[in-house]
């Protein structure tokens, strides 16, 4: 037993040794030669919009003829939701010197500011107030990137089309999401100028969304914003404005297929992905980054959800069924 | 892992160094699970970007942080102290408030300071006007983190040997014992709690102006990622001093920094940065079995021979 004991503090002091020399080994082992361009990517965390951001612009790579492994070398870390690892991966980022770096969401592309290379950001609404940009046309420097501001001014435009004698919408959002808050901004003020009265409804986790909708009772419309807890929990969204029989626009059109929003102009994360990719593979053939524009995922399209309408006894006017992309 | 990662570990290491110091202070010397920690790191980045946002001499923004996480620590020891709700519990509550109040101090999500004046700049200001370009920008970073950890270290060192600091160890150790001797360890508590959480808003203060930005959800996973870095520290240097112990919190969170940044490296196991919460969980839960049994396989055998 005596021999037992000795041996395990043994072995715990040889460990911490073998710790501090596996550093030191890891330390001198330099990165092996990169014969590949090297696509660097920051994921802050993993969530329904993000991914599908991620997986839109891998695609668009791959139609591009980049494709990992073969054309280039993606690299690609999700810090999971944690600070301190968000910051890891930025400094790995920055160490090995990729060709273009991207940041996916406000976090990860913040904490990629001062790299060497060029810079591209996505899923960031208002890039100027993260400090990336200083203009959205030509920005100049080596970051440029996609914002993700949905066309509000088309979304209000069509709830008065639909809805001529709409008074008040209801616009649920996460306070705790700067895109959000932006967006909200916005659709105040646009709302102003046609007329309507908005009714903001904070709403910081899935699990108070069915309270804190029932507070619009007496609200013509739902308008939900890009919003990251919203978007996730559509079913549930949809499933309360059916009961109060308020109809919901939405800005990403699968919750009109899938589920049963009634309407929404905009664009799906997908294919703001893609957009980003477009912008990542005109860099890697030789661009400059501050000759490229802050675009946004365009031709904001028109989707409708007749059973939804049905259901409502809302009448949708055959002008704007012809300008839609999919009616369901 | 190559210079900028390593640099860029020992510069994170060194920061949450200051969180492990924090945790240190209400775990271990004063035995209060203090969880205050996930809301005090942003509260402490809220206030001092608020403020440098506002203009404010970017040392004043860093001494209203560790003022303000101060105030959130005494809230916690005083729901528990004179409440009596369970410390685990309280600090829970307060945690849960921050987050409102942390998005009421910034007004937004997420406020970047980016091209503000921060303690860093300045103080690097000052380094290249008295040296001249010698040193890189991440060299005088970390020799200003290394300053800063140095002076808490050394101060709180002074603290705990002194008469108040003895007080509240005795206060952690035997709290009857300590009132026996005419220590009130109510005070002790709500003296230790609020200077644990001071430090740990300057962390974050130190985080939001070194990174450039102040996040909403930055504090999660603070409190674990303390406790890691205290428990690494005390697997390497076993000790009763406590400069030693306060300097083996620093090590250990360096230490759990360089795993971190080796594990993105390599895509070792098939872990991915995201499986990095479920690896950390895990070894403290692992380096706190073991803790308890001075030789685990010793203590297996004793098991096993009992249960006969």
């Amino acid at each position: 037993m005596k021999l037992l004991s000795n041996l395990t503090r043994k072995v715990n002091t040889t460990l911490s040794t073998i710790i501090v020399s596996i550093l030191i080994l890891c330390t001198y082992s330099l990165q092996a030669a990169k014969p590949l361009p090297i696509v660097a990517i920051s994921q802050f965390i993993s969530h329904e919009a993000v991914d599908s951001t991620y997986k839109g612009l891998i695609d668009e790579l791959k139609k591009q003829g980049y494709i990992d492994g073969k054309t280039i070398k993606v690299v690609h870390k999700n810090a999971a939701g944690n600070m301190g690892t968000n910051a890891s991966i930025a400094n790995l980022i920055k160490s090995i010197d990729p060709t273009v770096a991207v940041g996916l969401t406000t976090p990860s592309a913040q904490s990629l500011v001062g790299i060497k290379a060029p810079l591209v950001f996505s899923i960031i609404t208002d890039p100027i107030e993260a400090k990336l940009v200083k203009t959205l046309y030509r920005p100049g420097g080596n970051i440029t990137g996609v914002s993700d501001m949905p066309p509000h001014v088309k979304q209000i435009e069509l709830i008065k089309a639909i809805l001529c004698n709409a008074k008040l919408i209801a616009v649920p959002y996460n306070p705790g999401e700067s895109n959000s808050v932006r967006q909200v901004e916005i659709i105040k003020t646009v709302a102003q100028k046609h007329g309507l009265k908005v009714q903001t409804i904070p709403v910081s986790s899935s699990a108070q969304i069915k309270i804190a909708l029932s507070k619009a009772i007496g609200a013509d419309a739902f308008l939900i914003p890009l919003d990251n807890i919203l978007v996730g929990a559509m079913p549930t969204v949809i499933g309360c404005a059916k009961e109060m029989k308020i109809p919901v626009f939405t800005s990403e059109y699968e919750s009109v297929i899938k589920n049963q929003a009634l309407a929404c102009v905009g664009y799906s994360y997908y294919d703001m992905g893609a957009e980003t990719g477009k912008i990542v593979a005109r860099i890697l053939k030789g661009e400059k980054p501050g000759d490229i524009d802050v675009s946004a995922p365009y031709g904001a399209d028109y989707y409708f959800n007749l059973k939804a309408a049905k259901s409502l006894n809302i009448q949708i006017s055959g002008d704007l069924l012809k300008k839609a992309k999919i009616v369901k | 892992m190559n210079i900028v990662q390593f640099i860029g570990a020992i510069e994170l290491g060194l920061i949450f160094g200051l969180v492990a110091m924090g945790v240190y202070i209400s775990f271990r010397i004063l035995d209060f699970p203090d969880l205050t920690a996930d809301g005090s790191f942003p509260l402490g980045a809220a206030v001092s970007g608020t403020l440098i946002i506002a203009n404010y001499d970017p040392w004043t923004a860093t001494l209203a942080a560790m003022i303000c996480g101060a105030a959130a620590g005494l809230f916690t020891a005083w729901l528990n102290t004179r409440w009596k709700i369970l410390h685990l519990l309280a600090s829970i509550l307060t945690m849960t408030a921050l987050y409102s109040i942390n998005l009421r101090i910034m007004g937004k999500p997420n406020l970047a300071i980016m091209s503000e004046d921060t303690v860093f700049t300045k103080f690097s200001n000052e380094v290249i006007k008295l040296t001249g370009p010698v040193m890189d920008h991440g060299n005088i970073l970390v020799v200003f983190l290394v300053i800063i950890t140095a002076l808490v270290i050394f101060g709180l060192s002074r603290f705990f040997s002194s008469e108040v600091g003895l007080a509240m160890r005795a206060t952690g150790k035997s709290p009857r014992m300590a009132t026996a001797q005419g220590i009130r360890i109510g005070a002790m508590t709500l003296l230790g709690i609020a200077m644990s959480n001071a430090i740990i808003a300057l962390s974050g203060s130190l985080f939001t102006q070194t990174h450039g930005f102040a996040d909403i959800s930055m504090g999660t996973g603070t409190i674990i990622v303390g406790l890691a870095a205290v428990i690494i520290g005390e697997a390497i240097m076993h000790t009763r001093s406590i400069l030693i112990a306060l300097f083996a919190c620093v090590i250990g969170s360096i230490l759990y920094r360089m795993v971190i940044a080796l594990a993105l490296n390599s895509d070792f196991l098939g872990l991915e940065a995201s499986d990095e919460r479920m690896v950390t969980a895990g070894l403290v839960a692992l380096a706190m079995i073991l803790s308890h049994a001075k030789s685990p396989i010793k203590n297996l055998l004793n098991k096993k021979r009992s249960a006969i």
